[in-house]
């Protein structure tokens, strides 16, 4: 399939050449060589020099070109001329010839008196911002902010309401003063902030053992050290008592040896009731594997015996009558559980089964057997679908009086009665707002039923043809139905003794009309074969053509690449359509549509050398750049986007790989040939910066403050209150969790 | 030196001093990293994210394309292609890297002594890359023939100490001694006998390189190796087989166990994801197992 795509791609590529030129034959590229550039002057062939000397490393030679090049930028000033914006750059190259140290304090004193173009001063400020002292003061500064935060919005509210006096209902605010305690308690014993602080400090002291902040650091350094160590503790002993209390004795020893590891142990509670709980699991084994005195007499059990292990039904069914119940009452319930098996009665099996399970005789070996089995989801699937039924019943109910508390007050790891009295408010407004939970009642049915749907389709699973099969396989295709899963209900229709063939087509219908759905999101190979799938496997619905015309026209409209420049971002940098780069035609940009107007579209890269224009009224023309041309084009958009990236503060690298890989293999001229694999395929968009960011510069609020205003029945009016903006988290914040 | 600047106002530079400009530019970035300490420490990224020394590349290739009218005069040619060698030997280019150098040691130039000499380090770096032992060699041929590349090399650091050459030679170094370890490894995976050769060659990258800023992803090699010892170690002696024996399995699950959980602790690490994950996995694994040997309570 992925074959035939490319080579459709191909073939469409290579058709599309000469298939859209429009009527009139515009011609929209005229290239040509780059304009002439001037021969360098005395100030370029200083900072050549300075290059060359920075390079080799010879220090002392600097000075020579460096103070050509400022006498040579006071000439200029006094000349009255603009300057050169050399000598920035120049004294930026001599600062990191001399080393780290020197770069900083160049990039500070910069910084400080702003005097660098936009270009370096970006540069710098991330050189500066980049200092892992910078970095830890930051993310420290940052972590008491979000510590303020989290505890000043929660009491903010009802204080403003005080302060302004208003009244206000003493168990909010006491409610209030309370959560905002219990965050204060729930905020973790290391924060990410800190971590990444300490990390920071690590690195320093690393880079720069000599250094004159190194004791501070060091002591800073040890602070979080010690804390992290004590978090890390705390977090395996967590997990020790979740498996103690799960009775996983095996996973709370691994837990707690890695609590040993981290550090030496304060609380030596955990062995105690480690052992205890070994010893537990020991006992029990010990007792399941212990052999008893059997009570059968000698000849039955032999004969018993030899039936069982020859599996004939029969005779099982007739030794085990032969024995007398008082002699062996269980064993004989057992044996005839299993022929029972043997003869398929699986209900009856498993009700002889449960019967004898249910006795609670310890030292009786077949109950414990018998428990064992009736215990296990895979040998008697119906109970648990069974129980999974009554539960969601259960759990649709209380969802109906509670709300979302239906399950129990929220764990904050408080005294359990604290925990719901926190909940009292919340469990009112459950109450309050039950009428509109039982117009959703029905709807919510889905939300409930993930137990029933695995539980039902693990019984369907061991017993097809089992005597519940057929209901049990009509209530999870009603499930299914209800949730729009047709493939599902479909699978589970068709299983049934006697399927309606109108339904049948009717969920053929709907699932491949979801198909067809979700196939434009999908990438081009997979919504490919999900067409295909939809022609050949479901031929018979009306879906099937819709997919056929939507699998032609995509082999017509993909490319290899589907990189767009919009016709605003061309106008914005017009050295990208100049003759020796795009070289686009000027009528295409000139505003008027009767000589051919470019669309807002702009163009498309489509791949290889071929550019996509997209006009105004008119079919997209295509057209093979030369070469040359082509590389200097993504040459000089990649250091506009460069240079946008430097200067605009709004805008983000935006990762792309095919793109950068594409641009690459352009640049060297290595795009002779098409890669049609979608997986090398961008759909990247380079847009203008009000296409971008719109046309309103946003601001960012310079104070972490900002005011909340609402009202509403329940506050008497209005109200207003002041909220801190707690720090947005850094993008490696998930490195430190 | 900031003084000289202080009194001329922020403009953009005529368009005539543009290309001159961004070629500086591009030098001074990469110039300010050249004596970074590329082994103990991640290699720089720039503004956008990327590799310093990958973004200085690109970007001076660009501007040779983009001003190949301007410096058609060549002013520029000597730094450009130095800085371009300068930036492909830590990208781990060498043979380019020696091309680049070789090219600027045909100029007229203050850089031709010195690219002289980073062009016989980046072919020397270059020709240890070439020797690899066949798939069937004994190992302690095997061995030899990892050796005699690094020993070339040792000799070599020696010279580049309180140079740049110092951090990529070392790079190079532990680049081998990596390519020795992984060779053992993927043939333990069909030879078992070579299991224990292969543990000791990752143990001896992990202790030769401790400083290097691969540690992490040498610590979850071997703990892979470890995981992989106990996967195939369960393969061939299933858990209800009479053949199983819990110590030899314990023994290489505390080695995975314990190396998973010391990269998870690498604060900053990208290696912390990926061992954290594989530390639940692989105790899922093991949870598994022991399961199946101890009946349910």
């Amino acid at each position: 399939m992925r074959n035939c795509l490319a080579l459709s791609l191909i073939a469409a590529l290579l058709g599309s050449g000469c298939a859209k030129v429009p009527p009139d034959a515009l011609e929209p590229f005229h290239y040509g060589s780059p304009r002439k550039a001037k021969l360098p002057d005395a100030y370029e062939r200083s900072a050549a020099d300075l290059a060359e000397f920075a390079l080799a490393g010879r220090h002392k030679d600097l000075a020579g070109p460096m103070s050509q090049l400022i006498a040579l930028e006071g000439e200029r000033k006094q000349r009255g001329r603009e300057p050169t914006g050399l000598l920035d750059n120049a004294e930026a190259l001599v600062a990191a010839t001399r080393g780290e140290r020197s770069f900083l304090e160049f990039a500070e004193d910069y910084r400080e008196l702003g005097l660098a173009d936009p270009r370096l001063e970006r540069t710098l400020d991330r050189y500066l911002d980049q200092q892992p002292l910078v970095r830890a003061e930051k993310r420290l500064a940052e972590h008491r902010r979000a510590m303020a935060a989290a505890i000043f919005n929660r009491i903010s509210r009802p204080a403003s309401n005080i302060a302004l006096g208003y009244f206000t209902n003493p168990y909010d605010t006491g409610r209030a003063a309370l959560s905002a305690l219990l965050i204060a308690r729930s905020l973790p014993k290391l924060s990410t902030r800190e971590r990444q602080a300490l990390h920071a400090y690590a690195e320093y002291l690393s880079k720069n053992p000599d250094a004159p902040e190194t004791p501070w650091v060091a002591t800073q350094l040890e602070h979080y050290g010690d804390a992290l160590v004590r978090a890390r503790q705390k977090t395996a002993l967590d997990r020790v008592e979740n498996s103690l209390e799960k009775g996983q004795a095996t996973a709370a020893q691994y837990h707690l040896r890695r609590a040993e590891r981290i550090a030496e142990l304060d609380d030596t509670g955990f062995y105690e009731e480690i052992s205890q709980l070994v010893a537990q699991q020991e006992t029990r084994l010990e007792s399941a594997l212990t052999v008893k005195p059997s009570r059968l007499d000698r000849t039955g059990e032999g004969t018993l015996l030899a039936a069982l292990a020859g599996q004939h039904p029969s005779r099982i069914r007739s030794e085990s009558r032969a024995l007398s119940r008082s002699q062996a009452d269980d064993e004989i319930l057992f044996l005839q559980a299993i022929e029972l098996r043997e003869r398929d009665a699986y209900e009856e099996h498993l009700g002889l089964l449960e019967e004898l399970a249910e006795r609670r005789d310890d030292r009786s070996n077949m109950a414990r057997h018998a428990r064992a089995v009736v215990s296990d989801p895979h040998q008697n699937p119906f109970a648990f679908y069974r129980s999974a039924l009554q539960q969601e019943k259960r759990a649709r109910r209380s969802w109906l009086l509670w709300g979302n508390r239906y399950k129990h007050a929220r764990n904050r790891g408080l005294w359990r009665p604290a925990e719901w009295l926190v909940d009292i408010p919340t469990f009112a407004v459950s109450l309050v707002t039950l009428p509109q939970r039982a117009v959703q009642y029905r709807a919510t049915r889905s939300r409930f039923q993930a137990n029933v749907l695995r539980t039902g389709e693990r019984y369907v699973s061991h017993f097809p043809a089992g005597v519940h099969a057929a209901d049990v396989r009509s209530d999870l295709e009603d499930r299914y139905r209800r949730q729009g899963l047709w493939s599902r209900a479909l699978a589970h229709h068709q299983a049934l003794p006697e399927p309606d063939p109108e339904r049948l087509s009717k969920y053929r219908q709907n699932l491949a009309e979801a198909m067809l759905q979700m196939a434009p999101s999908r990438r081009i190979d997979v919504r490919a074969s999900i067409y295909r799938t939809i022609v050949t496997e479901y031929s018979d619905t009306p879906q099937a053509s819709l997919a056929e015309k939507a699998f032609q026209q995509l082999v017509e409209d993909t490319t290899p690449q589907s990189i767009r420049i919009s016709r605003e971002f061309l106008l914005d940098n017009p050295e990208l359509v100049d003759r020796g780069a795009l070289g686009l035609v000027d009528e295409l940009l000139d505003e008027r549509r009767d000589n051919g107007e470019l669309a807002e579209a702009g163009i498309t890269l489509i791949g290889m050398n071929v550019v996509r224009v997209h006009l105004e009224d008119q079919e997209p023309v295509d057209r093979d750049i030369p070469p040359q041309n082509f590389a200097r084009f993504i040459s000089m958009l990649e250091e506009v986007r460069y240079h946008h990236l430097v200067t605009d503060r709004r805008e983000v690298a935006e990762p792309d790989p095919q793109r950068d890989l594409f641009f690459e293999r352009a640049r060297l001229g290595l795009i002779d040939k098409a890669d049609s694999r979608p997986a090398a395929r961008s759909a990247f968009q380079v847009l203008g910066r009000r296409e971008k960011h719109g046309y309103v510069m946003r601001r960012e609020a310079i104070l972490p403050v900002e005011l909340v205003v609402g009202g509403g029945a329940g506050d008497f009016g209005l109200y207003a209150y002041p909220r801190l903006i707690p720090p947005r988290e850094t993008p490696d914040a998930f490195l430190y969790d | 030196m900031v003084v000289a600047t202080a009194c001329t106002p922020k403009v953009d530079p005529e368009a005539q001093y543009r290309p001159t400009e961004s070629v500086l530019e591009a030098i001074a970035v990469l110039r300010l990293h050249i004596d970074d300490d590329t082994y103990r420490y991640p290699a720089a990224r720039d503004f956008t994210g990327k590799n310093i020394f990958l973004a200085s590349l690109t970007r001076l290739e660009r501007l040779e394309q983009i001003h190949e009218e301007k410096l058609r005069s060549g002013y520029l040619l000597a730094p450009t292609v130095f800085a371009k060698g300068r930036a492909l030997e830590r990208l781990g280019e060498h043979q380019v890297a020696a091309l680049h150098y070789q090219r600027v040691t045909s100029f007229r130039s203050a850089l031709r002594a010195s690219a002289r000499e980073s062009q016989e380090i980046c072919e020397l770096l270059a020709i240890s890359r070439r020797a690899a032992p066949k798939l069937d060699a004994e190992p302690e041929a095997a061995i030899r023939v990892f050796e005699s590349r690094t020993e070339t090399l040792d000799e070599r650091l020696v010279d580049s100490e309180g140079s740049h050459y110092w951090f990529v030679i070392q790079e190079e170094i532990e680049r081998i001694d990596a390519e020795r370890a992984r060779y053992f490894g993927l043939r333990a995976q069909l030879e078992p006998e070579l299991s224990k050769i292969a543990l000791s060659q990752y143990q001896r990258l992990i202790k030769r390189h401790s400083e290097s800023k691969n540690h992490n992803r040498h610590l979850l090699d071997l703990a892979d190796l470890y995981a992989g010892l106990a996967r195939t170690y369960i393969d061939r002696f299933p858990p209800t087989s009479l053949d199983y024996d819990p110590a030899t399995f314990d023994e290489q699950v505390f080695g995975a166990t314990r190396l998973y959980e010391t990269v998870s602790n690498q604060d900053g690490s990208i290696e912390k994801i990926e061992a954290a994950r594989k530390l639940e996995a692989f105790l899922a694994f093991v949870l598994r197992i022991q399961n199946e040997k101890l009946p349910r309570s």
